[in-house]
This record gives structure tokens, sequence and C-alpha cells, in this order.
């Protein structure tokens, strides 16, 4: 006991800072005793983990700053950043100083701890991950699993499940490929409905900061409209890919508005010019025109691995389909020139779940 | 976009053209124009509620000094700085001259001469099985408001919605525009339209 008191009071005295916080957090010098008890004592890789911890709480203690947390929240934060030092302390240490400076930033809220955590494990694990590589993909699934789909019909919430599950290029991999919106606390709810254009066939409200909902028409999933048939499951997930990656754009705009994120448009010249230049002129909107230049080849990469076994052009028809009546899409396919008719062809065709000139539905219905 | 634009253009001048002025302006847009509208094919018969445009600018107008990244309801289309020619008084003004305009106005063929556009009902437009569907299948259509003239006469809001015959619409669009009279010839001045929907 008394060398686990004499180790504890070398960390004490040995920096003011670590003195101070020490002194200011009255459960801190209890809660290291009960870890050292609890944790196979004064080991070698505990005095390193005590170490780190001890070393790095003044930094950590104080980047709770950018959250309106009230006193209990802030006594969670410091409790939990200090088991998170104490439980990965003897990892990091032997991290290079960059990443290990990358990943302490990073502590700067309580979901933000889970999520570091999260990634340092996966590193634990996986020796050869990288962090930034685990963080941008621990954060896409986490906003992928905040997809709210309670209120979706069970075909539509079929699709965006199998689309969820897929392997190399799921829905997770579209926040993934085009960079990571610095907040992963978003809201994203998609639904049955009504859109609010009545020609539309599905929309993307932003309702509130990080809060948006993706609107599919019911007529059109349920087939229910002028005595329609439902569409394929092709078509349902090329709408819900477009819809999603619309959401997603809404993020990187609250990144860069309200999340204190300045990067948030990096990569994303389109958006960048309408909103932080705002000196953007097309044709076409912002968002789409981004579209366009980013993520055609990523729908059609997605859609494959949704239903393999169809030829490269149908998947990239179909995802160049959902450009369909854009200005860009006009003036690059001309009406009646043949690649039109058979982008139309082959996506009416998953539309409509029947025949549409040269096209056969290659889709599965599932209403 | 600016080729649907223009074509709103036109058949605005067209329908509310009661002037000699605004007639000639319509033809001049006519010669100039349509030509470059090959995907516009019919226009609705109905036209949509005078008032809408004016809500639009009138929402743009008050959210005009909100902070990009709260909520904006209505946003011009182009880069700052905006300008903004109708003011509070005028836009009630003119809510006031419009307020009992809730009449859905027949646009009549003789509104569109020159232009190879179709009238159609909206119930034909809306069934996807309608002749007039399966005919124009795939084709865009336009539906469009009765315009507002500002009381100096150099300004027109309008309002319009795109939408697809025999099926939905992946991008219909729904904006107003302002347009300016310049030494005779109508100039778009500025687009609005809901930054926070998009299809």
């Amino acid at each position: 006991m008394l060398q686990i008191n004499q180790f504890i009071s070398s960390l004490y005295i040995s920096n003011n800072e670590i003195k101070g916080v020490v002194d200011g957090t009255e459960w801190l010098l209890a809660y290291t005793n009960y870890w050292i008890g609890t944790n196979g004592g004064l080991t070698q890789s505990n005095q390193i983990a005590l170490t780190y911890a001890f070393s790095n709480i003044p930094l950590l203690f104080n980047q709770y700053n950018g959250t309106s947390y009230e006193p209990d929240a802030i006594n969670n934060f410091k409790f939990s950043s200090f088991q998170f030092l104490l439980f990965h302390g003897e990892f990091l240490s032997k991290l290079d100083p960059l990443t290990q400076k990358s990943i302490l930033d990073e502590i700067t809220s309580l979901e933000k701890i889970e999520l570091i955590n999260n990634a340092v494990n996966f590193m634990n694990e996986n020796p050869s991950a990288t962090f930034e590589n685990t963080k941008n993909k621990l954060i896409a699934e986490a906003i992928e699993d905040e997809i709210d789909d309670s209120k979706l019909d069970p075909c539509t919430k079929g699709v965006l499940d199998k689309l969820k599950k897929l392997n190399q290029n799921d829905i997770a991999s579209i926040f993934e490929k085009f960079g990571i919106p610095e907040n992963g606390t978003y809201k994203i709810q998609m639904v049955m409905g009504t859109p609010n254009n009545s020609a539309a066939i599905a929309d993307t409200k932003w309702l509130s900061k990080n809060n948006y909902l993706i609107t599919i028409r019911e007529t059109y999933i349920k087939g229910t409209d002028n005595n329609q048939k439902p569409p394929t499951d092709i078509a349902v997930a090329a709408i819900i890919i477009h819809e999603l990656i619309h959401a997603h754009f809404f993020a990187l705009f609250d990144d860069f508005h309200n999340n204190g994120n300045n990067c948030a448009y990096d990569n994303y010249d389109c958006l960048y010019e309408k909103y932080v230049t705002k000196t953007y002129i097309g044709t076409i909107d912002a968002q789409h025109a981004q579209m366009f230049d980013n993520y055609v080849p990523k729908i059609a990469a997605i859609l494959q691995e949704f239903k393999p076994g169809l030829s490269l052009q149908f998947y990239e028809d179909i995802a160049m389909s959902t450009m369909y009546g854009l200005q860009y899409f006009n003036d690059k396919y001309p009406k009646n020139s043949p690649d039109r008719n058979r982008i139309e062809n082959n996506r009416n065709a998953e539309d409509s779940n029947a025949p549409r000139g040269a096209a056969t539905p290659k889709g599965s219905p599932c209403n | 976009m600016k080729t649907i634009i223009s074509l709103i253009c036109s058949i605005l001048l067209i329908s509310c053209s009661t002037s000699k002025m605004e007639k000639n302006v319509v033809n001049e847009l006519l010669k100039n124009q349509l030509i470059k509208l090959p995907y516009i094919k019919v226009v609705m018969k109905e036209s949509l509620q005078t008032l809408v445009s004016l809500e639009y600018y009138e929402k743009a107008y008050q959210d005009k000094n909100i902070r990009l990244g709260d909520m904006i309801r209505i946003r011009p289309e182009s880069n700052p700085p905006f300008t903004w020619p109708i003011d509070s008084l005028e836009i009630t003004k003119l809510k006031e001259k419009h307020k009992k305009d809730t009449i859905s106005q027949l646009w009549r063929k003789n509104n569109f001469q020159g232009l190879k556009l179709k009238l159609a009902n909206a119930r034909a437009i809306k069934n996807f099985k309608s002749h007039l569907s399966k005919r124009y299948f795939g084709d865009e259509g336009i539906a469009i408001s009765k315009p507002i003239i500002t009381s100096d006469k150099e300004f027109v809001l309008i309002f319009f919605k795109t939408f697809t015959l025999g099926k939905y619409s992946n991008h219909p669009m729904q904006k107003a525009i302002l347009m300016q009279n310049k030494e005779g010839s109508w100039r778009i001045k500025e687009i609005y339209d809901d930054p926070n929907i998009i299809y």
C-alpha cells in the first residue's frame, strides 16, 4: 500500500497542473486506488497507464467546453475520460506522438468518448488499422445506425436493411468515402408518406440543425396510385441512396455552419462555392451538381453489390437515372438519343416492374 | 433551369399581358427562347394560386437577415448581396389587391400562340394512365400562377411548378421568380425557393 501511495504521490507532485486537477476532483484519488486494487495491483503495465492518465488529465478535463453540459454531465465527462486514459494508457503511450494527439483531441464529449473508445479497441485488435480510418469507419457506421426507419413500410425497410448490410459498398461507405461529418450525432428519419411537391417521388428535408427527414412517396411504393404496379427493389434502392446523399450534404452544411468544422466542404467544390465563397453559378442546384461530380459511380457500385450479376451498363444507367430531369442530365443525354432512351427504359422498367421498350425489370418486387 | 425559366417568362408574359407593351415582350421572348425548350411539352390549364409567389418573396424578405445555418424558410437562389426591390409596404399593398384572387384561372390556347405546347387539365396530368400521360410519357410539364405586377409596373412575381408526365418526377421544381422591366425588356431579377427541401 505504501508503494501505491508513493507512486500516486510522485504523479501528484510531478506537475502543478496535475496537482490542480487532482485537488479539484474529489473522487479522483479514491477511484485511482480502487482501479489499482481491482486491476491486479501496481504492475508495470498499470504504472505506465497511470502515468499516461495523470499526464493527460489536465488536457482532457477541459475539453468539454464546446458542449452545454450541466455540472453532473461535466463530472461524468471527466470520470469517463479518466477511465478511458486508464484503460488505454499503456496502448496509447506506444503510439507515435501525432497519433496520440489526434486521439486525445477527439475526446470532446461523452458521445465522442464512446466512439473513440471503440476506435482504440479496434486499433488494439487490428495493429495495421490507422486511427483516422478506424474513426471514419465507426462514425459512418454510427450515422448509419442512427437512421430511424420505424415509420417505413416493410418493403422499403427491407431494402434499407439490405443496403446497410452490404460488405463493400453499404450506405456507410457513402459517408466514409467522401468525408466524415465532424459531429456524429445526426438524426436521420426515413418515412413513407407524401413529399412536399405533389409530383415528387421523394424528398429530403433539413428540419433543424443535424436533423433530417427523408420522405418516399407511399403511392409509389405501394403502386396504388393510377393503378401502377409497385416498383422493384432496385428502383427503391436507387431512391434511398440518392436521398441519403442529400442528407449527407445537409450534414456537411451543418458541420460547416453549426458544428464548427471549417473543413467540412473540403473536396466538395460545388457546395463550397455555394455556401462559403458564395460564388456558385450553375444550371442546376449545388447539391445535384456535386452529386453529378462525385457520386454516380458510387451509386452504381452500391447497386451492383445490392443486386449482383447484371451488366455494368445497367447499374450505371440506374445510378444516372436518379439525375433524370436535371439540366445536366438533359445536356448530357439529349432527348431521343440512344443513351437517354436506354436509361429511361431501364429505370421505367424498374419503377413499374414491367417491360419498357427493350428493357425488362431486373429487380424483385417486394409488395 | 435557365430554359425552364425562359419558358415561364414566355408563358407568364403571354398569359398576363393585357397591355400592348407586355404583348410585345412576349413576342420577343417567344422568338428568342422557345427554340431552346425541347423538354417542356405540356402546360397545366389551371393556374396555380396567385398569391404563392408573393408569399415566397415575403418569407425570403422576412428571413433576409437570418444567419446561414439557422432556419431560413425561403432564400434567393443567386449569390449575395441580395436586393429587395419590393418592400414590406408594397407587399402589404399587393396582398390586399390579390387577396380575393383565389379562383384558378384556366389558360387558353391563345395565351400560348406560337408555342408548341399542349394545354392539359390537371386531372389528365395526374392520371398516369390517361391518354395524355401515355402520349407524353417522360416529358416535362409546367404549371404556373397568374402574375403579380407591382404598383410601379417595374416588377412581376410569378410562381411555377414542373412535373413529369406519366410518372412521378425525380426532380420537380417549385419556385417563385421576380422579373424586372428594363427599358421595355423583361429580365429575371431573382429566383426564390425553399432551401430546406431537395428532391
